[in-house]
């Protein structure tokens, strides 16, 4: 097969068949002749997985540098040892804004909605949803305006659909870890083809130039009507009516953006091969996860976004992974009680889960972007999530990977090594520590107490 | 459990109450107002007020009490929660005394109630998809294209949490756009799609480069594109051929199941041909085919007249050209001779669920001819103002202005209450006849509200009842995305859990459609079912696909706690869960939900299902050891185990691996039972159970969580209907109350006296 350069605009008005996989193997191996001396923008992605981990199978016995024998690792860890010297494990960083504090029970839901906010979610079911600004976003708002999105949310699973999530907490909190207000999670895409639609395919493919530039253009005057009546609606209302109209002008806004850009955007950046429309959501779990990572990567490459999210599954999540033969579902497991066969189901999840993220360095290392740089050298990677022992819901000591970046990140400096830090030490000190290194000068982030070096 | 209050039936409670209802401020009075201070105020006053819960002012001055102090104090005492059992308790008649004039003063209040005030709404994608329907008569499919809303009370249509990703309204735009187009399609050549060089993909041996595809053996050269609709489109492509062998380059143009025309192509590099046809295409993501049908080589031959290929330097696609009509709904709105302001007024009325004014309408008129452009065509002027309408704030909130601050509630107008009405009843807007009463006026009474509720649930549209209400009240929404273990469950699989869903859903919408008492839910010995579903629950004489309705008699547990759905969305994957089933029936069917375990509760250990472990029902048992557990378990756990000869799966049982199921339970006010017949029987008499339902569907009415003070509207609802209410008394009660008629101004739901029910 020839490999041929494609402009942007081609691949935005050519795509199509609908074959889910094949061009998957192909689509990472491009490389670039690294034509522009312009450094790479900087990059970082949050992956996320549910129900914390059985620690004897995560934490090394001692901090130190982390073998490169599989079989030496924590079980749950083997996946990510081909690429120990792009990655650090630490332990000993905690959410205390996860907790109880007086709430009771819900640390599922509490773990989601802190998780990349730091803050202590309020307890409702209904009304007044109420959590802080995740570190994805303030980044991605701080950035907005370089690229086609200011930032990508992505997941597995679809929000929750039936009933209360946990223990009086909306569904909202257990469902996104991305928070754009603290009133407004952002919803996260699950379906590959809906996703794929939406980072190239600006109009029906096949679409003349013509005919895209009239329904831009058309586009345009709707949304100015539109905003004109929203303004003028806004001015009439109260309070909290008030803040379902300012969503409504920040989407009339996000839409215009991308239009603009969509409009500058001309032949001249090249992709190679490019890929087609994913089908849907493919049947097995596995191969749904890693479509989703292809598109990450994709965005990435393309220069679509430079902050992204990734949710292997919600908080709290109780779906068994029947393809690895665990049938229980993966809440019930993680409360294992000490039970052999449990413990042993629990590990395989967060094996399986593991595994992604290493598919996803992997597809990063191989990728190059327009500058010619491997993917994985401008992207900063956190893996993790706000609740440690799964059995118990505790909310420190959580199991967090910082993967990626070049020597010249601080964040990478350990690379290749397992750090204990002191015990409770804020996971936002993480955050403020990554928001510096996307440039992003923040004094503090939810209970941060000071930027987290690495060493 | 806390059955309703009881009536007053005693001469000196009375008496008790006559002074309570006069509102005088004055002391609860004797003996109630002393028998709390006795037995309650202990715990619940003064220094410690367990619980949060202070009891005081309830002896000392009744009209200063919370509402949920007074209500969490009448339920427990009916129940016989309180006081503790180790503590001195009243005689039956002072608990009955206490309880009756703790209710008297609750009703009291009722009068005082305010009716508060959903925020503003977004459609749900339900909503959404059905209004489209009813706007325009354009089926839009919305579970790919918008993302899942969220869910808060326990529904996916509450105001404060429907919030709008900035995304989502780009989504909306998207659909608007293939609405329009299917609402008005254009006779014009409305799509365009090209592509040459290396644009073109390839099927088959060859190769692509900047000049274009070359087949070289059995293949195609194609172009992928997305056709806006069904229709005869016009299809040109340029090739040329490497001519050999006897005859032409021979091609078929094709899509990709058929070749749709044929062509020669006798031309050779120096001087490609064009050719045009016309084909009938599907809609949706298309790859159109320039097909190479004659492959030929030949070693023997001369150089020049060897190798046959087929290259092919660019393929376009322009349409539809076929004449296809509007909708009917659309044509109707436009009227005979369209004219753009008539047509634009026509539609605002029905899309913003009222008349607009003039000016209102002026102002889209502007924004349609821009957005347009200057030479538009009809067709595209209307599917501008179509596309405008359905992202438009006013089309997609629901917008009540609010009464003036500092003054009292107001009465919803009645283009207000029409949608109100539709959206409740059929998830939907108003259909023409609605907005029809509403213009003339009928809403304005109760007896009119009832009428209009009346023909929407005769609508088959009311359907939405029962695959929106029923669906989330009872948590089967997504059990057809359960994953029961197929080793230990084989032949359980998406498509019956389906029928599952599908069994509950038709069998809701009987009651509601025949006008069934509520009690059915429980005692119905009828249900719908398919040949899958009937010889899962080992029922004969039941075949083929379709659910239908059959009467088993005594070959099943009656109601819903005989419904796979129900039974498997209370269920882990591996096994049954009788505390998700008491928790489920507690939570469904009597509004009774167990508050959350404590924090730093172990979870019990699973059991497995070999000989020699203890029984699912001794492992429990230690919920009642343990007084941290017992006060909510005892209940859970003795309705859940009663379900245990329904296995996770739903079929009948009466062994759970070697151990024969026991199914005894009673219930901490004494009732005893004996598996799942007697428990639905104990159910269907609670009258608990009508309150519930009048809860949950004031909830999903609204479409807001319900204040305190709201519970004293489900009690006066509840305590006003039959004592067999029919689904659809359950509604006129809803949609008659002040709750769903009037709006409270902005600074109520802010006011000190506001009291959120949680």
């Amino acid at each position: 097969m020839t490999r041929f350069q494609m402009s942007r605009r081609t691949a935005i008005r050519g795509l199509g068949c609908m074959i889910a996989l094949p061009w998957l193997e192909a689509m990472g191996k491009a490389s670039f002749g690294a034509t522009a001396a312009a450094p790479s923008p900087k990059r970082t992605a949050f992956v996320f997985f549910p129900n914390g981990v059985h620690r004897p199978a995560w934490f090394p016995g001692a901090a130190g540098a982390l073998s490169e024998v599989a079989t030496e690792l924590p079980a749950t860890l083997a996946p990510l040892a081909a690429h120990r010297s792009r990655l650090t494990l630490i332990s000993g960083l905690a959410h205390v804004n996860a907790e109880a504090l007086g709430d009771g029970p819900g640390d599922h839901a509490r773990s989601a909605a802190c998780f990349l906010t730091g803050a202590h979610p309020k307890k409702t079911s209904g009304s007044d949803i109420t959590n802080g600004v995740s570190i994805d976003q303030l980044i991605a708002q701080r950035l907005a305006g370089r690229t086609r999105f200011d930032s990508l949310e992505l997941g597995l699973e679809p929000g929750m659909t039936a009933g209360n999530c946990d223990s009086g907490y909306s569904c909202a909190y257990s469902a996104n870890i991305s928070w754009r207000t603290p009133h407004t999670p952002m919803a996260k895409e699950h379906d590959p083809r809906v996703l794929f639609e939406r980072l190239f395919a600006v109009g029906p493919a096949g679409e003349s130039d013509a005919a895209r530039a009239r329904r831009l253009a058309a586009r345009k005057s709707i949304l100015d009507g539109a905003r004109e009546q929203a303004k003028a609606l806004r001015e009439s209302l109260g309070g909290s009516d008030r803040r379902k109209l300012d969503e409504y002008l920040d989407g009339v806004r996000s839409i215009e953006r991308r239009i603009e850009v969509a409009e500058r955007s001309d032949a001249g950046e090249a992709i190679a091969d490019m890929p087609s429309r994913p089908a849907g959501v493919p049947a097995a779990w596995a191969d749904h996860a890693r479509l989703m990572a292809d598109l990450l990567v994709l965005a990435f490459r393309t220069d679509a976004t430079r902050v992204a999210t990734f949710m292997l599954a919600n908080e709290g999540s109780n779906r068994p992974y029947p393809d690895i033969g665990v049938r229980a579902g993966h809440h019930d497991v993680s409360h294992h009680a000490r039970d052999e066969s449990k413990i042993s189901d629990y590990a395989r999840i967060n094996l399986l889960h593991a595994e992604q993220f290493a598919y996803l360095m992997d597809r990063l290392a191989e990728t190059h972007d327009e500058q010619g740089t491997p993917l994985l050298d401008s992207t900063l990677l956190v893996y993790g999530g706000a609740i440690g022992d799964g059995d118990r819901h505790d909310h420190r000591d959580l199991p967090i990977v910082v993967a990626g970046g070049t020597k010249e990140d601080s964040l990478a400096a350990a690379h290749g090594r397992y750090v204990a830090t002191d015990g409770d030490r804020p996971l936002c000190d993480l955050f403020l520590s990554i928001a510096q290194r996307m440039d992003v000068s923040l004094d503090r982030f939810g209970d941060s107490r000071g930027a987290l070096r690495l060493a | 459990m806390p059955p309703v209050q009881r009536r007053p039936s005693n001469h000196a409670w009375a008496v008790a109450i006559a002074v309570a209802i006069a509102g005088t401020g004055t002391a609860l009075g004797d003996p109630p107002g002393a028998t709390i201070d006795t037995y309650c105020v202990d715990c619940h006053g003064g220094h410690s007020k367990k619980a949060g819960l202070d009891l005081r002012p309830l002896v000392d001055n009744p009209s200063s009490a919370t509402l949920r102090s007074l209500r969490l104090a009448r339920d427990r005492i009916v129940s016989g929660e309180m006081p503790p059992e180790d503590e001195a308790q009243p005689s039956e008649a002072e608990r009955k005394a206490m309880a009756s004039a703790i209710s008297a003063e609750l009703r009291r209040r009722e009068p005082a109630v305010r009716a508060g005030r959903p925020t503003v709404r977004r459609l749900n994608r339900v909503e959404y998809r059905n209004s489209v329907h009813e706007l325009l008569g354009v089926d839009v499919e919305v579970r790919s294209a918008l993302p899942a809303d969220d869910v808060g009370e326990g529904f996916d249509h509450i105001g404060d949490v429907l919030s709008m990703a900035p995304t989502l309204l780009e989504k909306y735009l998207d659909v608007a756009e293939r609405a329009a187009l299917r609402a008005w399609p254009d006779t014009g050549a409305a799509f365009e799609a090209s592509a040459s060089g290396t644009e073109l993909k390839l099927r088959g041996g060859g190769q692509v480069n900047q000049a274009g595809a070359n087949v070289w053996s059995a293949g195609a050269a194609y172009i992928e594109c997305e056709l806006p609709r069904d229709g005869l489109y016009r299809v040109t492509f340029r090739a040329f051929g490497d001519q050999a062998g006897e005859e032409p380059v021979k091609v078929a143009v094709r899509d990709e199941r058929l070749r749709l025309a044929h062509f020669d192509i006798p031309e050779r590099r120096r001087e490609p041909g064009t050719r045009t046809t016309s084909v009938t295409l599907t809609g949706g993501v298309q790859r159109i085919g320039i097909e190479f049908l004659n492959d030929y080589y030949d070693e023997s031959r001369p150089q020049g007249d060897r190798d046959r290929n087929l290259h092919v330097l660019s393929i376009g696609v322009i349409g539809p050209i076929d004449h296809v009509e509007p909708t009917a709904v659309v044509r109707a709105l436009a009227g005979d001779a369209p004219s753009l302001p008539e047509f634009v007024r026509a539609l605002l009325g029905r899309a913003f669920r009222r008349p607009p004014d003039e000016k209102a309408v002026l102002e889209f008129v502007a924004r349609v001819v821009s957005a347009a452009g200057p030479q538009a065509t009809w067709p595209q002027q209307a599917r501008a103002a179509i596309t405008s309408v359905l992202v438009d704030p006013r089309f997609l909130f629901h917008i009540e202005a609010d009464a003036p601050v500092g003054g009292g509630d107001r009465d919803l107008d009645g283009h207000e209450l029409a949608a109100r009405l539709a959206s409740f009843l059929w998830r939907s807007m108003p259909d023409g006849d609605l907005a029809l009463e509403a213009q003339r006026g009928s809403l304005a009474t109760v007896e009119g509200v009832w009428q209009a509720a009346d023909r929407l649930l005769d609508d088959p549209r009311s359907i939405a009842i029962a695959e929106q209400f029923a669906q989330q009240w009872l948590f089967i929404r997504s059990v057809d995305e359960r994953q029961p273990d197929p080793t230990l469950f084989p032949g359980v699989d998406g498509r019956l859990l389906a029928d599952m869903r599908a069994e509950t859903t038709l069998f809701v919408d009987a009651l509601l459609r025949e006008d069934r008492p509520v009690t059915e839910l429980l005692t119905a010995d009828w249900t719908f079912l398919n040949g899958r579903l009937a010889d899962h629950y080992g029922i004969g004489g039941v075949d083929g696909d379709w659910l239908r309705r059959v009467r088993f008699g005594q070959a099943r547990v009656r109601g819903l706690l005989g419904h796979g759905s129900v039974l498997v969305a209370t269920s882990n994957p591996t096994r049954t869960s009788p505390v998700k089933r008491g928790k489920w029936v507690l939570e469904a069917m009597l509004d009774a939900a167990p508050p959350p375990p404590p924090p730093g509760v172990p979870l019990l250990p699973e059991v497995a299902h070999d000989a020699g472990r203890p029984s699912v029902r001794a492992m429990l048992e230690r919920h009642r050891a343990d007084p941290a557990c017992a006060g909510c378990h005892r209940q859970m756990d003795a309705i859940g185990l009663a379900l245990e000869p329904l296995d996770a799966v739903g079929r009948w049982r009466t062994h759970d691996g070697e151990t024969p199921i026991e199914t005894v339970g009673d219930l901490p006010d004494g009732r005893r039972f004996d598996g799942p017949h007697e428990l639905a029987a104990i159910l269907a008499r609670d009258p608990a159970l009508i309150r519930s339902l009048v809860r949950h569907l004031l909830v999903y009415a609204l479409g807001r969580p319900l204040r305190e003070e709201d519970q004293l509207v489900v009690d006066r609802i509840t305590r006003e209907l039959d004592e067999k209410p029919t689904f659809r008394q359950v509604v006129r009660g809803i949609v008659a109350s002040d709750q769903f008629r009037r709006r409270s101004p902005a600074d109520e739901s802010a006011s000190a006296s506001a009291e959120t029910h949680r």
